[in-house]
């Protein structure tokens, strides 16, 4: 291993993130090279300044502001005691929702945009996706590719929906991200828009669908259309 | 899960991680403060299947947008740009807090502060933080090279700094 080289992965070895190999040619270079282990000395320097930089800490009044705000709004309108006996009641008497999952599937679907969880498998060919998730799924998944209308497929992860495992497929339009989830269900024909993002939900062959998308709901639409008649 | 009770567990763990680094790539108490209550209030209403172990990635990931924004609305008021004398105390307001602190603590601070942000977010978030290669690049929303490559530069120049503020004196 050169300098060159030895000093592009000195901070990677320095912070345990090369794997074994890497971590021994590195230290291999560090033992026979003056230059380069005084670089090595001096990134533990630093760290150990850096211990001494001040760590700021919260004032309290931010944890107890936000409990405060994610508490159920009733609970301010209603004494605590009482808020808190509703709140019992509540949670009690509504079912565990075995409909539409709402909320789940646009969380999930604000989720996948996060860096890095959009895709487990990427790949544009369906027969790459569809093989990725047996074993993963106890369903046979129909994997469809749009790219022909514009849909391409860009890949697929597994995501948890309605406390189920749940396949999501992974379609790219443009600059927009469809998220099409799929389980083994049933359930009526639904549109649900919120905050700029469309849901749309079916049922075939004995699998419930929801495309969830921030585009336009004709466009959305047909995305359906044309994964319904293929 | 009741409200309270999912914020107890998933964010409350982390509000110290948030509000370090809102802190330092804010540099001022309340900016850091209304950064992290938004950022948190933001991550908690998408919070329904968020298990405990990806939360400390995404509520600082939502953190540092909320603060480069924040630093881009700055940017665009020439004023408020240059560092703020008052905006720090502590260098000569409070002789006491001045003994107290002592000298490392104020030079590593300083230059800490005087990387450009998205360097003293890789360091905050590294060697404050503790946080891996991939965390790091989930929260800063970069490739994995990227953060090898940006950790690398931002300590050659604190260590650039460093140096030059010893030999310079205090």
């Amino acid at each position: 291993m050169t300098c060159a080289e030895a000093v592009d992965l000195l901070d990677a070895w320095f912070d345990d993130e090369l794997d074994v190999r890497g971590s021994v040619e590195v230290e291999r270079h560090l033992a026979g090279c003056a230059g380069c282990a005084k670089q090595a000395d001096a990134l533990r320097a630093l760290r150990q300044g850096l211990r001494s930089a001040t760590r700021y800490a919260p004032p309290d009044r931010l944890s107890r502001r936000l409990r405060a705000a994610v508490a159920p709004r009733r609970a301010w309108a209603a004494g605590a005691l009482a808020a808190a006996a509703a709140a019992a009641a509540l949670i009690a008497v509504l079912p565990r929702s075995a409909g539409e999952p709402a909320d789940e599937l646009f969380s999930a679907h604000a989720r996948s945009l996060q860096p890095g969880h959009l895709t487990d498998v990427v790949s544009s060919d369906q027969h790459t996706v569809k093989p990725w998730f047996q074993g993963r799924i106890d369903y046979s998944l129909p994997v469809k590719d749009l790219a022909a209308d514009g849909f391409a497929l860009a890949g697929g992860r597994l995501d948890y929906l309605d406390g189920h495992p749940a396949a999501a497929l992974v379609y790219r339009r443009v600059q927009h991200v469809v998220n099409l989830f799929v389980w083994p269900g049933g359930g009526p024909a639904a549109q649900i828009s919120r905050r700029g993002y469309t849901a749309l939900g079916w049922t075939q062959d004995g699998m419930r669908y929801w495309a969830v998308s921030d585009l336009a709901a004709p466009e959305l639409e047909r995305f359906v259309k044309l994964l319904r008649s293929q | 899960m009741a409200s309270r009770e999912r914020f107890d567990r998933l964010l409350a763990p982390h509000l110290g991680a948030a509000y370090n680094l809102a802190r330092w790539l804010l540099r001022n108490d309340q900016d850091a403060e209304d950064a992290v209550q938004e950022a948190a209030l933001r991550a908690f209403r998408f919070s329904d299947a968020m298990t405990g172990t990806g939360a400390r990635t995404w509520l600082l990931s939502i953190v540092r947008n909320a603060c480069f924004t924040a630093l881009g609305r700055a940017r665009a008021r020439p004023a408020s740009e240059e560092f703020d004398e008052e905006r720090h105390p502590g260098n000569g307001a409070d002789p006491e807090m001045q003994v107290v602190r002592n000298a490392e603590r104020k030079m590593i601070d300083e230059e800490l502060e005087r990387l450009p942000p998205e360097f003293r977010e890789v360091v905050v978030l590294r060697e404050l933080e503790g946080l891996s290669y991939k965390e790091i690049a989930g929260v800063a929303g970069i490739p994995l090279g990227t953060v090898m490559s940006r950790l690398s530069r931002a300590r050659r120049q604190l260590q650039k700094q460093l140096a030059a503020r010893e030999r310079s004196g205090p």
